[in-house]
């Protein structure tokens, strides 16, 4: 199932942070934001991030709470997480096949289209 | 990033600075050892129980997680008549690294492998930019915290950090210092000392590096080594940072 259409809100919260620059060692003031999660038609819950805007690890933390509210949406949609995960902003089955190429390259792990033919003479 | 160590300290400001999923802001979230607070020196005035007595002074000077990485190091002997033992993270047969993002000289780093081999110290990672200049590795100083926050081990790459080559794939180099044009290098290889035939592969140590020396002197140049710990204290879990 795939869980990618959903919407991303970012808002700047009023009240003004502290925090201290490490390159500089001062003391600065900054802007807390809230950021939302809401999928754009799966009955699943409205979830949200708190951190401080240009924050060293913004994108990095951003990412990990996304990863982890898309794991919640799977299990909220009653998917067992022991058989199921989320990739791709996808939730798939774990172990299972759903290309043939996953098959053919199994079977024939050298097949033409991996290996370029290579001509008796030329060896 | 830090807190300020004086001042005023506003729960939000807590907040904005670990990061949150709650509206409410919750102290016992931040608990050191827990889920948003690595058990690092600067944030042992912090308590250790989300059940414990902890206040917004607790606060003052703490650092979130962001700049360190965390894993839970285990041991692999490779066996046979010649063994290898890795002790870490990332490394054959051994788990995968849990926190990957560590700052290491303002520059970001995904880390996937942290391992050692007897004295030999293996990192591999992606950067986040391009390092643009060798001191970046050239002595650094990599400090690991077990669970309780002691001092595990603290590891020292050598004069020649960052001045070698770099692996972008099996044959192929490219030189890790400077590197400002397009893309970012896709991969970072630091490898302390040889203990696999990586001259065939173009990739030369830190060792090898740091004790030919170039045309600056002095020569030798400091090595790489464990100036606390050893191999061995990899295999638990372990909060990184690299100052």
């Amino acid at each position: 199932m795939d869980l990618s259409e959903y919407t991303k809100k970012i808002e700047i919260l009023p009240e003004k942070v502290r925090y201290r620059d490490d390159d500089t060692g001062e003391d600065k003031e900054g802007n807390e934001v809230c950021i939302t999660w809401k999928h754009n038609y799966l009955p699943v819950s409205e979830l949200k991030f708190y951190l401080r805007e240009n924050h060293d690890e913004f994108e990095h933390k951003i990412n990990s709470r996304e990863q982890e509210i898309l794991e919640i949406w799977m299990k909220e949609l009653k998917y067992d997480s022991r058989y199921f995960v989320v990739e791709d902003k996808k939730i798939k089955e774990v172990g299972k096949i759903e290309d043939d190429n996953q098959i053919q390259n199994w079977l024939h792990p050298n097949s033409q289209t991996v290996v370029p033919i290579t001509k008796a003479e030329e060896i | 990033m830090t807190l300020p160590s004086s001042g005023s300290l506003s729960y939000n400001t807590i907040r904005a600075e670990f990061g949150s999923p709650s509206t409410n802001v919750y102290l016992s979230l931040y608990y050191r050892g827990g889920p948003y607070t690595y058990a690092l020196p600067q944030n042992n005035n912090i308590t250790t129980s989300s059940t414990g007595t902890i206040s917004v002074s607790n606060f003052y000077g703490a650092s979130n997680k962001g700049p360190f990485m965390q894993f839970s190091g285990g041991t692999y002997n490779s066996g046979g008549k010649a063994p290898i033992v890795y002790y870490g993270a990332g490394g054959p047969s051994l788990p995968s690294v849990a926190d990957s993002s560590l700052t290491i000289g303002g520059t970001g780093y995904s880390v996937s492998k942290f391992y050692a081999i007897g004295g030999s110290m293996f990192i591999s990672g992606t950067p986040s930019a391009n390092v643009t200049s060798a001191p970046t590795w050239s002595q650094r100083n990599f400090y690991a915290y077990n669970s309780s926050g002691s001092l595990a081990f603290h590891f020292r790459t050598g004069w020649a950090a960052g001045r070698g080559q770099m692996l972008i794939g099996i044959g192929t180099t490219t030189n890790q210092t400077p590197r400002t044009n397009s893309p970012v290098a896709p991969a970072w290889m630091y490898e302390s000392n040889g203990v696999y035939p990586s001259g065939s592969l173009g990739l030369y140590t830190d060792y090898f590096l740091s004790t030919a020396g170039n045309s600056s002197p002095p020569s030798p140049q400091p090595v790489p080594s464990f100036v606390t710990g050893s191999a061995a204290t990899l295999a638990q879990y372990l909060v990184v940072k690299a100052n």
